[in-house]
């Protein structure tokens, strides 16, 4: 598989989710657990471009994909627009649930469709952000699609 | 600086997947805990077998209920308060669903999982306590006591009111249990050494938990550092130890290496401390005016099976006759034992209880009068000339100005309009209704705050806190502060915190406190640099210390040109010649405290549209006006109101922790525990108007909570006054709703 | 939070996967793995072995087969929300299903076998008169929706057989509507309806009504189809034959609702999605 760029190949457990792989074996732990049932989307990351929960895949289901975590989507001096727009209104407090909402937003910007702020509600509804209301979050993916 | 919407320093890292959270850490040679937690909620254990779970692979150590009976979870067992003993493992009977039964400590978490299986426990099922007026007759479920009732608490002539003539309304408010749910669970990672022992933990209180441990191990305070990291929210649910972060301790105390623990999803929602747990009933008494003549709540708490850190305190009552004028009041509060996990803290912490329930009644009141909800509230506020106000149950309100603060709200939410629009959609069909709710809360419990504020040699300053930022953003609004003294740029400030080596002794954070307390003493302590710094300059620039200006990074004699810099100052510090009188050196550490407690209160308004053939309920609008006093960071204090508001309204909505007949919890995971999702939220509408605090040098009140204080009562006073009904209770269940109209129709 | 240890098999061929499931004690067939990795990890389910179907080729199409349209068991939910040729029910049926994350994961196929009661494609195939195309050790065998759904969380597939597909009916207007555990038509359902209609001068010759969330199984409204059929398609002949959505089933409770609740909502609902279906 190729994970941010990079090719890895190896043996994986087969009971072993594809966030332990990604937090254990790469230790890219920006990854975070937060639900570990498939319904907060804190651990959601690019899977060949589309926004996946990591918890609800097995690492051998991802042979072949290509990933991108957090750790891909840019650096503390070199921020994405996403980034950028997150940092502006403050879309994240304690910063948990931030990587799992930048994947789904990053697919929704990707498609290049331009989206309501109502819509952007419904598609953003698969990550659970306990801090912010939501609305700084909203705020940001809606501007970043202009 | 003071006032503006700084971002934070620490958001590059967070955005980027490069902050590190405890559970980011694994120490070389790290093993892993798992807990075995019981199937039943009241149980004798008549044995355990843990033989084959010894020679499972991977396994280090299984441990039960006798290898911990020696250490003893705080506060001590209090016989007068009827405090039980709180072990870390289940002695002889398991008292809730969940229970830790025993632990194993294995090379792999995996491996430790697959352990627990290989234990056999031999369970006798007991007869259970769920319901609490059952539970308020049915035989003690601890051993020595007398009932289940661990305290009762009441003031006032409860007869009086009874039988006073007038206006009056009764009924029955709920608070069901609800799940703090931080993104992040707890966890824990101990490491002993040379007998000191070091714990990484989540938490918001660093040295409240090295001091709990300290107890419950008896060693001293100094042998016990605890370190924490980012944190993935807490909303009151990592502020006190409890059996998993000791029976982490403990593994690693016995083993000799580090022992990690991290709580999954299940674990939390079955055995975190839930919030609120009441019932209320209530007894409103008014003239034909509406004016109030008197008031009495009788609450009941489920405190679950075990005491917890505010388990017996008394926030409710005393907080109970809100923005009002009450002179008549009358309380009861008991806490009473059940079969549930213990009542823990949550975002607002008693207060959203004694909100919920007088707004509540003050919406029956109007209601029986045939009166605007806004306009009983009008009557009965406290008058801004009252202040401070005695309130009748025992608080003593620092500053507030209820009236004003509900016509903004009235205001922005273009009530008048509003109401006619509701008009409207009646006669189309539509049901729409209009709630508000009006409240004041407290805040400045532990009433001192503690900050250190270090200049190094360069100039750039290290501030040292007790508090815990969690993602309020802390360590950005005490820069400013910092910042706004000294005169000099964000940049060169630097917050430290959640490390009781170094940071100074405190409370950490809980109650909304940390602005106001460890904020004011931030400020104060930067006062006293500054100071320093003055006489400095002015000895260099032969001036009086009274005539320099600090700004830009420069200490400016007033009305001239000369100046000397900030890191010269620094540098004179601790390599020059200080002025006599005064030692080497750049720093002060303040511990301050505050001139009584900081009452925040607000208004909150929210619009709902009822699905009149299903019971769903649509939030259309939220507006919110809220006075914490003078705000430090708009957009930091915007953020609080956000997230405590959309807590709020969950609670109103979806979430409620439920229990089957046989008292195992049915919301065991996130797909049955509802949190708010960004679908079911409006834009939130905020304004705020600003009645300083004299009770502190910032004039900041708390704004942690307030969102999830009024924002709760706002949604379920809008539902009732949709259908025209009282006895809504929350969650506002889409089946309850249904059955309201269809009663109503009848 | 991890499942029991298994085995684990890609094969690249549907007679690999059939092979594989023969040979084992307890094999799980997995897809998007949406419903079956929740039910491991909380060890709920613990198979021997899992047959993970995702790299066997040709089952990741939506094609038109005459009267009916066929949709393979690696077509993930979002894919049949969009696609053109997929009848309307099913399509927001699929739509409404979970979020983005377990749309782009989860397959339509997956759902359907998997036969949660508060899924939401389950009752639209039934409404669809679907058919599960099942391959197993001897042979291929389609199973009419009606006779698929068996009980709680059991449908018609034998242990060693493969759904490559399910079919539905493109004929007709359809249409699926439902109440979210939230508000809204996210989440599982508390309940739900699908309709299939068919006009013909008129009048409604033909109907079927599937209900979701609201018995122990995705389940056919058979009395309300029955009273809709030959009527006129009017608002009081739709709410009459919706009243009946309940009638000779046996509705249950759970967490979201009383029976009398469900009973209700199987009514209300049945009412939209025929309206549904009809304004299409």
């Amino acid at each position: 598989m190729t994970v941010n760029g990079s090719r890895w190949s190896g043996d994986v457990p087969a009971r072993q989710t594809l966030c332990d792989f990604l937090r254990d074996e790469l230790e890219l732990t920006g990854t975070h657990v937060g639900c570990e049932q498939g319904a907060c989307g804190a651990c959601t990351i690019l899977g060949d471009g589309e926004a996946v929960r990591s918890c609800l895949m097995l690492a051998v289901q991802a042979d072949g994909m290509e990933l991108t975590t957090i750790e891909g989507m840019g650096e503390p001096g070199n921020l994405s627009t996403l980034q950028a727009a997150f940092l502006r209104h403050r879309a994240f407090q304690c910063g948990f649930c931030t990587p799992g909402f930048l994947a789904s937003a990053a697919e929704i910007l990707g498609s290049g469709r331009r989206y309501s702020r109502r819509e952007l509600r419904d598609m953003l509804s698969g990550n659970v952000c306990r801090c912010t209301g939501y609305e700084p979050i909203v705020e940001a993916v809606f501007e970043c699609q202009r | 600086m003071l006032g503006a919407p700084v971002q934070r320093a620490e958001d590059p890292a967070l955005i980027t997947g490069t902050a590190t959270f405890t559970e980011d850490l694994t120490p070389a040679g790290t093993l892993y805990l798992a807990i075995l937690r019981s199937p039943l909620p009241h149980a004798r254990i008549n044995s355990i077998d843990t033989t084959l779970a010894m020679s499972s692979p991977g396994v280090w150590a299984v441990y039960t209920g006798a290898d911990v009976a020696d250490f003893v979870i705080p506060p001590a067992p209090n016989p007068k308060r009827n405090i039980p003993r709180r072990f870390a493992l289940a002695q002889d009977r398991v008292l809730m669903p969940g229970d830790p039964v025993a632990a194993v400590v294995a090379d792999s978490l995996a491996e430790a999982i697959d352990a627990l299986e290989q234990i056999d426990v031999d369970y006798q099922p007991l007869d259970i306590l769920g319901d609490l007026d059952e539970a308020l007759v049915a035989p003690p479920l601890h051993e020595g006591q007398e009932s289940n009732v661990a305290y009762d608490r009441a003031k006032g002539d409860w007869e009086a009111i009874s039988a006073m003539d007038g206006v009056v309304v009764e009924g029955v408010v709920e608070h069901p249990r609800v799940a703090p749910a931080p993104m992040e669970g707890r966890l824990a990672i101990a490491q002993w050494a040379d007998g000191v022992l070091t714990l990484r933990i989540t938490t918001q209180a660093p040295h409240l938990i090295a001091e709990e441990l300290a107890r419950c191990l008896d060693l001293p305070n100094s042998s016990i550092r605890v370190i924490t990291g980012f944190v993935g929210g807490s909303f009151g649910s990592k502020f006190d130890l409890a059996e998993e972060e000791m029976l982490t301790v403990f593994g690693s105390r016995q083993l000799g290496r580090p022992v990690k623990w991290v709580e999954g999803r299940r674990e939390h929602l079955l055995t975190v401390g839930h919030g609120r747990s009441m019932r209320a009933r209530y007894r409103l008494v008014a003239d034909e005016e509406g004016r109030i003549k008197a008031y009495a709540a009788d609450w009941l708490v489920d405190l679950g099976c075990r005491h917890r850190y505010l388990s017996f305190n008394t926030i409710t009552p005393r907080m109970g006759t809100g923005t009002y004028d009450i002179a008549s009041y009358a309380w009861r509060l008991r806490g009473v034992w059940t079969n549930r996990n213990p009542r823990g803290i949550y975002r607002g912490a008693g207060r959203p209880e004694a909100t919920l329930t007088i707004e509540r009644a003050m919406d029956h009141l109007a209601a029986e009068l045939n009166l605007d909800p806004a306009e009983i509230r009008r009557r009965n506020f406290i008058s801004p000339d009252q202040f401070p106000y005695q309130s009748v149950a025992g608080y003593t309100y620092d500053s507030g100005n209820y009236g004003f603060n509900l016509e903004a709200l009235l205001e922005a939410a273009g009530y008048a309009e509003l109401r006619k629009e509701q008009a409207e959609a009646r006669a189309e069909g539509r049901v729409i209704g209009i709630g508000i709710a009006s409240y004041v809360e407290v805040c400045g419990f532990e009433d001192w705050g503690a900050a250190r504020v270090v200049v190094a040699p360069d100039g750039s300053v290290t501030v040292l806190v007790e508090t815990l930022d969690q993602g309020q953003g802390h360590r950005t609004a005490f820069a400013q502060i910092v910042s706004a003294r000294l005169g000099i740029p964000m940049n060169m400030i630097r917050v430290e915190q959640g490390d009781t080596s170094t940071s100074p002794y405190g409370w950490g954070t809980s109650g909304s406190r940390s602005l106001a307390q460890t904020g004011s003493a931030t400020q104060t302590a930067a006062d006293g640099v500054a100071e320093k710094a003055k006489r400095i300059a002015a000895h260099r620039l032969e001036a009086s210390p009274g005539d320099i200006d600090l700004a830009n990074g420069l200490a400016t004699v007033r009305g001239t040109d000369v100046t000397i810099s900030w890191k010269e100052i620094a540098s004179i510090a601790y390599t020059g010649e200080v002025p006599p009188g005064d030692e080497p050196g750049l720093e002060e550490e303040v511990r301050l405290r505050s001139q009584g407690h900081n009452f925040p209160f607000g208004a909150h308004l929210a619009v709902v549209e009822v699905d009149p053939e299903t019971g769903s309920v649509r939030l259309e609008r939220m507006v919110a006006v809220d006075d914490a006093g003078v705000i430090v960071n708009p957009m930091l204090a915007d953020g609080q109101r956000h997230g405590g508001l959309a807590q709020g309204v969950g609670q109103a909505l979806w979430e409620g922790v439920r229990y089957d007949e046989s008292g195992n919890l049915t919301t065991a995971t996130f797909v049955d525990y509802l949190l708010p999702a960004a679908t079911g939220l409006p834009f939130f509408e905020l304004l705020e108007t600003e009645t300083p605090t004299a009770t502190n040098p910032l004039g900041a009140k708390g704004i942690g909570e307030a969102g999830a204080i009024g924002s709760t009562p706002a949604v379920v006073n809008a539902v009732c006054d949709a259908l025209g009904c009282q006895d809504l209770q929350v969650p506002l269940t889409p089946e309850q709703i249904w059955r309201a109209i269809r009663s109503n129709r009848e | 939070m991890f499942p029991r240890a298994f085995e684990y098999v890609a094969p690249a061929s549907i007679e690999e996967a059939i092979a594989a499931l023969k040979g084992s004690e307890f094999a799980k067939v997995m897809s998007g793995g949406m419903s079956l990795l929740p039910l491991m990890k909380l060890r709920l389910v613990s198979p021997e072995l899992v047959v993970d179907i995702g790299r066997i080729s040709g089952l990741d199409s939506i094609d038109d087969r005459g009267d009916m349209v066929s949709i393979g068991a690696l077509v993930r939910h979002y894919q049949t929300a969009e696609a053109q040729n997929v009848p309307r029910a099913l399509a927001q049926a699929a739509s409404y299903t979970g979020d983005v994350q377990v749309r782009n994961r989860g397959t339509t196929v997956g759902a359907v076998v998997h036969g949660d009661l508060a899924a939401d494609q389950p009752s639209a195939v039934l409404a669809l008169g679907g058919v599960i195309v099942a391959q197993g050790p001897n042979g291929t065998r389609e199973i009419a929706a009606d006779d698929f759904f068996v009980d709680a969380l059991t449908t018609a597939v034998e242990p060693d057989e493969v759904v490559t597909a399910v079919k539905v009916r493109k004929d007709g207007m359809s249409a699926y509507d439902k109440l979210g555990r939230r508000g809204g038509r996210t989440d599982y359902a508390v309940a739900g309806a699908a309709a299939w209609l068919q006009k013909d001068n008129g009048s409604i010759s033909d109907a079927r009504v599937g209900l979701t969330g609201v018995a122990a199984k995705p389940t056919l409204a058979n009395a309300t189809a029955e009273a809709l059929i030959g009527t006129d398609g009017s608002d009081q002949a739709i709410e009459e034959a919706a009243a009946k959505a309940a009638d000779g089933l046996t509705i249950l409770e759970d967490l979201y609702g009383s029976v009398e609740y469900k009973t209700h909502l199987a009514r209300v609902f049945a009412k939209r999605a025929i309206k549904r279906a009809l304004s299409a």
